[in-house]
């Protein structure tokens, strides 16, 4: 039996980890990459933007609905996301915020869709069912329209205020 | 292309241009736990690099490349250097080592914000401090498009980053807004118009994507106010219909839709009847159009069993499944269909049936003006306005003929073609002259078995009396005026099969009451009654033992003078209602307190069922009382 290739990934802070070839296909950015590459050679592919916590969270998002294709989360979310997606998911959102962040940004580079539809799903659902102020509260953003600027979104939002 | 693609694309470039190569010593392992590489982490992890794009960077990467270890470092210098200043001078290089890391990861990191252009504003001091990382307006986006519509459109609010990212086609890829009119354009132009190609999902029904996953759930669109009429005729509707056309796979387990004066919808369907092909095992459908009957409209599907239509000026029906099919409101309709077995129709200019119609039990042509084709030769039972629609339904068993538009010729031409009719009902006979002939009119009522007369003229009400024959059982009268002449006509040898006798519209002026008395004493026969008051009209009247079942509609009931009257129903002294088991009370005012079920069962011993529609405005007791009998029938 002919032994599984592998891919070397390199983490922003210098961590390395060998992840089954079919499995990281999943990323757009990895698949390109490989493409261009040697296919004898276990390849080494930095990842200079991710750290090796989200990283690992990638690949073990890619371990996992490798086998498991994640279902397809809909849109709009009619309640929370923990309702929609399966146990595993559920269990892999257990993280902090901070890291759910970089877990966005890690999927968007290394275009995963499925794990950025996760992820973004995920703070759609903190998002949903907020005000825009309790939203700048919560998210720690400064609200940064003018008065007159703030005066006019309200007023062009007042059709469906009102509705 | 997915949405994150040209965040992508953008990282790509930046990561070419740097050639960041990173050899790392210690390989570490896919399975590692966090603590493994915390641990590594922790490890003087030594690293060679090279930068192409900056000379400053390249520099310092080639520099730090060099400084592997201290022996390297004190290579550097000769051996005659002082040994202070080599000290010194490694301190000082393993220092700028150090900065030297710092600022390679930085560089990586500034790679992010290089790629976006939007405003960002963050706030340091506050624990969400991570989300300064989030500043890509196409991330943004994604997320937003989860959101409900309502939600969607307040996020532009929360600052400028979002309000960029909400302005991207990607951050709304559903149309979903059950709301007025005037709201929805709105909201269309507004949101929809520019993103048409990113709509994914057309929801004009809530919670339409739920529905669909189960079978045989109704979905019904949410009724637009007529009162603002605010949707403007539009003459491009073709991004509506895209937008529809998108949905190929979203409705394809519905098994019935409603869609009631949708102007979208409306227009989608009547300009393109392909929109059908969205619903692949619909089969109930119901349309009804805007305000303005302006539209054409072709129904063509295969598994159609049910429909309804109403104001659409040209209808073309073609189910070759159809069975019911109701339309209200056209000039122009054709029907092609096989197994039509129930059509109702209202208000229609041309009627067109193709196909013949075996199965049909019900047609109701009262409200047809022209009939091109209709072959229905076993229909039972007919509304017809006209005498030569009489031809196509030649084997009526009932029928309802409108005086206003068909004249009296109808009931001339009937026996001729029917000799099984058993309920007739006439409207608005109101003129005398020209009535049929006694002798014709007998043959046509000769096995008539139930008759209801509708403001039709006292004359004709008579002819018609004197023409049943003793297969009558139940006479209906509504709003009309009752005098002792013709309730004389009610007589036991005449009518001796008569149990069932409704008397709507009652008024005092018209009839006293101690007459219709009269008519009840001796037609014992009649043990059904009911009676329905005019508008603000009291009766007072005896019931015969002989009545078992008793109808009051529209009635004040006033009181109960005492456990044996009621105000409205005079009982004699010794009346109590002894028969009645049935008593039904619709849209009967109750103004007394007294009125409960004991006091009901001394007037009525008999009484075993009470069904009542009551607006009660009584106390709890007798609204419990009655919330307790109405089951029982």
């Amino acid at each position: 039996m002919s032994e599984t290739k592998q891919v070397e990934l390199t983490s922003k802070d210098k961590v390395s980890f060998k992840v089954d070839r079919d499995v990281i296909l999943m990323s757009g950015l990895v698949k390109d990459m490989l493409e261009e590459g040697d296919e004898d050679e276990t390849p080494i592919i930095p990842i200079p933007n991710v750290d090796s916590k989200p990283l690992q969270k990638v690949i073990e998002y890619c371990q996992y609905h490798h086998k498991e294709p994640a279902q397809e989360i809909e849109k709009p979310l009619k309640g929370k996301i923990e309702d929609v997606i399966c146990d595993w998911d559920k269990k892999f959102l257990e993280i902090d915020q901070s890291l759910l962040i970089e877990l966005i940004m890690a999927a968007n580079y290394l275009n995963i869709k499925d794990l950025l539809d996760l992820t973004c799903a995920k703070v759609a659902s903190m998002i949903k069912g907020k005000s825009p102020e309790q939203i700048r509260e919560m998210f720690g953003i400064e609200n940064d329209f003018t008065p007159e600027e703030e005066a006019k979104i309200r007023e062009e939002n007042k059709w469906c205020e009102e509705a | 292309m997915p949405p994150h693609k040209k965040v992508a694309s953008k990282r790509k470039i930046t990561e070419a241009d740097s050639a960041c190569e990173v050899e790392v010593k210690k390989v570490k392992q896919s399975s590692s736990t966090d603590e493994e590489i915390k641990e590594k982490n922790s490890d003087q992890v030594l690293i060679e690099c090279e930068t192409s794009s900056d000379d400053f960077v390249q520099w310092m990467a080639q520099t730090v490349k060099k400084l592997k270890d201290e022996d390297s470092l004190r290579r550097l210098f000769s051996d005659e250097t002082n040994l202070k200043q080599k000290e010194l001078s490694i301190n000082i290089v393993k220092h700028l080592k150090q900065v030297t890391d710092e600022f390679l990861v930085s560089v990586m990191q500034a790679d992010m914000f290089m790629t976006s252009n939007s405003i960002r504003t963050i706030n340091p001091s506050q624990d969400s401090y991570f989300l300064f990382k989030l500043d890509i307006p196409e991330i943004w986006a994604i997320i937003f498009s989860y959101l409900p519509v309502k939600e969607f459109v307040q996020i532009n609010r929360v600052c400028k980053l979002w309000k960029q990212a909400s302005e991207l086609p990607q951050a709304l890829v559903h149309y979903e807004y059950p709301i007025d009119v005037k709201s929805e354009m709105i909201f269309f132009e507004k949101y929809i118009t520019f993103r048409i190609d990113a709509i994914k999902t057309y929801t004009r029904i809530p919670g339409i994507e739920n529905m669909v996953n189960k079978h045989n759930i109704k979905a019904k669109a949410i009724p637009l106010d007529h009162s603002k009429n605010a949707a403007p005729e539009k003459d491009d509707i073709s991004a509506y219909c895209t937008i529809f056309e998108r949905t190929d796979t979203v409705f394809d387990k519905l098994k019935s839709l409603s869609c009631h004066s949708s102007p979208f919808i409306l227009n989608v369907f009547s300009k393109a009847s392909s929109a059908l092909k969205q619903f692949p095992t619909l089969t109930h459908l119901c349309i009804t159009s805007h305000h303005k009957k302006t539209k054409e409209i072709t129904i063509s599907h295969p598994t159609i069993t049910s429909l309804h239509i109403s104001d659409f000026s040209n209808i073309v029906i073609q189910c070759p499944t159809l069975e019911k099919c109701t339309v209200f409101r056209s000039e122009n309709l054709s029907i092609d269909s096989k197994q039509l077995s129930s059509l109702g129709l209202n208000d229609i200019a041309v009627l067109n049936v193709k196909e013949p119609t075996m199965a049909w039990d019900l047609i109701d042509l009262e409200h047809v003006t022209v009939i091109v084709k209709l072959d229905c030769p076993f229909v039972k039972r007919a509304y017809v306005n006209h005498d030569s629609m009489i031809k196509y339904v030649p084997n009526l068993v009932s029928m309802i003929v409108n005086g206003e538009s068909i004249g009296y010729d109808c009931l001339k031409k009937l026996p001729s073609t029917n000799q099984c009719l058993k309920e007739i009902t006439c409207k608005n006979f109101k003129k005398n002259e020209g009535l049929p002939d006694k002798k014709i009119l007998d043959q046509v009522l000769k096995v008539v078995e139930y008759v209801t007369l509708e403001d039709c003229s006292p004359d004709f009400v008579a002819t018609i009396l004197n023409s049943l024959s003793e297969c009558v059982r139940g006479i209906t009268f509504t709003k009309i005026n009752l005098s002792k002449t013709l309730l004389d006509i009610l007589d036991p040898s005449t009518f001796p099969n008569l149990h069932i006798l409704k008397i709507n519209n009652f008024t005092k002026t018209s009839l006293k009451s101690a007459q219709v008395e009269k008519m009840l004493k001796r037609m014992k026969s009649i043990n059904n009654l009911a009676l329905q008051a005019a508008k603000n009209t009291s009766i007072e009247m005896n019931i015969p033992d002989h009545v078992e079942e008793l109808e009051l509609r529209s009635v004040q009931l006033v009181g109960i003078i005492d456990s044996k009257k009621l105000f409205m129903i005079d009982v004699p002294n010794s009346g109590v209602f002894s028969n009645v088991e049935y008593l039904c009370l619709k849209t009967f005012f109750w103004r007394s307190n007294d009125l409960n079920l004991p006091s009901l069962k001394k007037l009525m011993p008999s009484l075993k069922y009470l069904e009542t529609y009551s607006n009660c405005e009584d106390s709890e007791n007798t609204i419990e009382f009655i919330r307790k009998e109405k089951p029982k029938k």
